[in-house]
């Protein structure tokens, strides 16, 4: 019988990308509804870009479009761990998406004190943005303390996520700080999916 | 899209990905250190003992790529005794990570036969 621990972890991941994945598909069915799939294009290119903020102040337009490259980036590189056979462009795009990684809590800080110190008069989503990169800023903390103090084998980590994807539970690689990392994982997907997409949608009349 | 447009897109997805767990189509095992072809505490199939340096094995594993990336240790140096599809590229397959690939021009260069050992390898090794 698998250790509790594990399935309980695995119970948790599975939920959050549940809960992701449904708020994706709802959110990207409600905008066609409204938009059409070009739209939904430029749509996906402005909020890349941040348009409104552009025009207010460029160095914070600048910081956040590297923020969402950077996390973008950095999530590209974990799809190694629930591929198998990894694909080449993953291999290949190893130095660029660990310097991506990198640069991460340089840019959230950056992102963090232009948003306190300087005044733009930019109404962005306040607090619950904040609350995001916080969450995000614990996130990106714990993996690089996990890839640098816990001197983890990676063949069991890639052991235990690639059976999560063939529903094979696998032992839980015994690191402290690769549970928080999920934990905190699967935290970030669901909290995203549901302010992020339900809750938004719902505001703008999108689902209601 | 509908509401049950909608529905039917979540469906087949979670479908699509519960078949192919099921099927367990390219699952793969971790490689393990025990057992006639596998990965084994030794530097190639031939050898017995692990040299010093390399233990305890476990830790060398997770440690082999600073000492690389720090010049402490060569590629070049570790083909003496390694062959690459042995030693190293099946668990940095399985893990995604950059295979190894021997110069076959380099000189000396055997894959598989320890030609010598480390310490009277050349000095530009």
């Amino acid at each position: 019988m698998q250790d509790f621990n594990a399935i309980a972890l695995a119970m948790l991941i599975y939920g959050a990308a549940l809960v992701f994945a449904t708020g994706f598909i709802w959110r990207v069915s409600h905008m066609q509804e409204k938009l059409g799939k070009l739209k939904i294009a430029l749509k996906a290119l402005l909020w890349l870009g941040d348009s409104h903020i552009f025009k207010k102040d460029k160095l914070l337009w600048a910081v956040r479009l590297l923020l969402r490259i950077s996390v973008m980036l950095a999530g590209l590189r974990y799809l190694r761990y629930l591929l198998y056979p990894v694909p080449q462009f993953l291999i290949a795009s190893d130095d660029v998406t660990l310097l991506a990684l990198q640069l991460l809590p340089l840019l959230l800080l950056a992102e963090f004190s232009l948003r306190s110190l300087r005044d733009s008069g930019i109404a962005l989503s306040g607090s619950l943005d904040m609350f995001f990169n916080l969450l995000l800023t614990a996130l990106v903390v714990s993996g690089l303390c996990f890839h640098y103090l816990s001197g983890a084998e990676l063949l069991e980590i890639k052991a235990y996520t690639l059976g999560l994807v063939f529903l094979r539970i696998e032992d839980l690689p015994a690191y402290p700080l690769f549970s928080l990392h999920v934990v905190l994982l699967s935290i970030t997907l669901t909290a995203f999916a549901i302010v992020k997409f339900y809750i938004s949608d719902r505001r703008k009349g999108g689902a209601a | 899209m509908t509401a049950r447009g909608f529905n039917i897109v979540l469906l087949s997805l979670l479908s699509l990905w519960l078949l192919l767990a099921a099927s367990g189509c390219d699952y793969e095992e971790k490689p393990v250190y025990e057992g006639d072809w596998v990965i084994k505490d030794a530097c190639t199939p031939y050898m017995i003992d692990v040299p010093p340096f390399h233990t305890p094995i476990s830790e060398w594993r997770v440690t082999h790529k600073r000492f690389l990336e720090d010049g402490l240790y060569t590629e070049k140096r570790c083909l003496i005794c390694h062959e690459p599809d042995v030693a190293c590229n099946r668990c940095h397959n399985y893990v995604g990570v950059k295979p190894v690939y021997p110069e076959l021009q380099d000189p000396g260069y055997s894959p598989g036969f320890i030609r010598v050992w480390h310490s009277v390898a050349p000095e530009e090794y």
